[in-house]
């Protein structure tokens, strides 16, 4: 396999292995035993943090469409819905992650898999395709973070445009 | 005879409902309590690290107990940002004078405050105390800008500067060392917590926001922020997302006009009932 492509967000770098497909939604896909196995890919997993609970709304035998809805994961920082990352039918459901769900963080790529369907997966990214688009989504990605969040301050106190003093440096 | 403990009541801002009735009583009942020097000053926050405030805050030798509506992790590390020394108290032994961080909040009994100050009053003196100086302190104007930037906590911080890289505002910077500078506090956007959220070691504090543990509430967990990533993973195109976020700024800003143009035309009926025709 050739090297693995990295997407650095900040200063931590989402290794993208080069041997597979990916889908505009972060997940990888990679044909094994006739089959196409879906995952999170590092950049996703990077978001939401410890994975520490899955579940699926659709079962083995299930057709979906791309983008369908098919779960829900909650982790760490972040929660989802997961959508459906190429269009087929719902061959089969990882048991292991469902009883296991930290394997999407310590063996990704391999053991961390979450589905697996009968799908064509030509029509994803490659891994230089998906690389670009973490590049173009990335200050979106970001503002999506930042969201309209907080207590804004009085609308009739403006609040400083600008401030130049470095403030110290301290230690406890 | 040993010094004076000196003990600084933080003013609350406007929008810290409940808190301004407690500070009033507070500073009544401490002016002239044995043992301590009382001064209230403007809301600490909101304090410029270079003013003359926060010099004479930085000047104070001994002991220092400092009354907030923020929480006492916040008012120290806002302290400790503008250069005031001291240790947190009752965290270990330090060499270091110790600041005892209290907080003003609605649900505050002014005489368990009280009594929390002649506890540390009675340990510092060892009994032994002075009077204070007589007569209360003046409050002090409010400062002409409510601020708005990240307090980080440096014992938390583990400079790994993914807050550099995630802030799209210049916030922060690096000093000469490679650590983390705040770098242009108020270039931060008003209301914008995400870098707090982002931080792996919950090390970056905005002391007035609504959920306490962006707010420095130690006991509060960031476990309860998790934000929901069903719009990214639902893998729409950038575009498509920026076209969402504009129309959303667009409806807030119509939503906001439509509420003035009412109030436009409820002044212009005020008006003409007013002239009787």
């Amino acid at each position: 396999m050739s090297r693995p492509l990295v997407f650095m967000m900040g200063k931590s770098p989402a290794i993208l292995p080069t041997d597979r497909r990916y889908a505009r939604n972060h997940m990888w896909a990679s044909p094994a035993d006739g089959l196409v196995r879906v995952g999170l890919s590092a950049y996703a997993v990077r978001l939401l943090g410890d994975v520490q609970h899955l579940e699926w709304s659709v079962e083995a035998g299930a057709d979906v469409a791309s983008g369908g809805q098919i779960g829900y994961v909650e982790a760490s920082k972040a929660t989802s819905d997961l959508y459906s990352p190429l269009a087929g039918r719902i061959a089969r459901i990882n048991p292991q992650v469902l009883a296991q769900p930290d394997l999407v963080n310590t063996n990704l790529y391999d053991r961390g898999w979450l589905l697996a369907f009968h799908a064509d997966a030509a029509d994803l990214l490659s891994p230089e395709q998906y690389l670009a688009h973490l590049e173009a989504a990335w200050p979106l990605a970001q503002r999506l973070l930042k969201g309209p969040l907080g207590r804004q301050p009085q609308d009739n106190l403006s609040l400083r445009g600008t401030g130049d003093f470095p403030c110290p440096k301290t230690s406890p | 005879m040993p010094e004076n403990i000196s003990v600084i009541l933080s003013e609350p801002r406007p929008d810290d409902p409940g808190v301004e009735a407690l500070a009033d009583s507070l500073a009544e009942r401490l002016a002239g309590r044995p043992g301590l020097r009382l001064a209230r000053v403007a809301n600490l926050y909101d304090l410029e690290p270079a003013g003359p405030v926060m010099e004479s805050i930085r000047r104070i030798e001994g002991d220092l107990v400092v009354l907030s509506a923020l929480y006492p992790r916040a008012t120290f590390w806002t302290l400790k940002t503008a250069g005031v020394p001291g240790c947190l108290a009752d965290r270990g032994e330090s060499a270091e004078r110790a600041i005892w961080c209290l907080r003003l909040h609605p649900g505050a009994d002014a005489g368990e405050i009280l009594g929390q100050i002649d506890r540390i009053v009675a340990r510092a003196h060892g009994g032994a105390t002075t009077p204070g100086p007589g007569g209360q302190p003046v409050r002090p104007s409010a400062p002409a800008h409510q601020r708005w930037y990240p307090v980080i906590d440096r014992q938390r911080c583990s400079g790994c500067l993914e807050c550099l890289n995630f802030c799209l505002f210049g916030v922060y910077g690096v000093d000469a060392a490679g650590g983390l500078l705040i770098e242009q506090p108020d270039a931060c956007r008003a209301g914008c917590p995400a870098c707090s959220r982002i931080c792996p070691e919950g090390a970056i504090m905005f002391p007035q926001h609504v959920d306490p543990a962006i707010a420095g509430d130690d006991k509060a967990s960031l476990e309860g922020l998790k934000l929901d990533l069903s719009q990214l993973f639902a893998g729409a195109d950038p575009s498509v997302m920026a076209t969402a976020e504009r129309d959303r700024a667009l409806a807030a800003v119509e939503t906001r006009e439509d509420s003035r143009g009412g109030d436009q035309l409820d002044d212009l009926v005020d008006e003409m009932d007013e002239m009787d025709l």
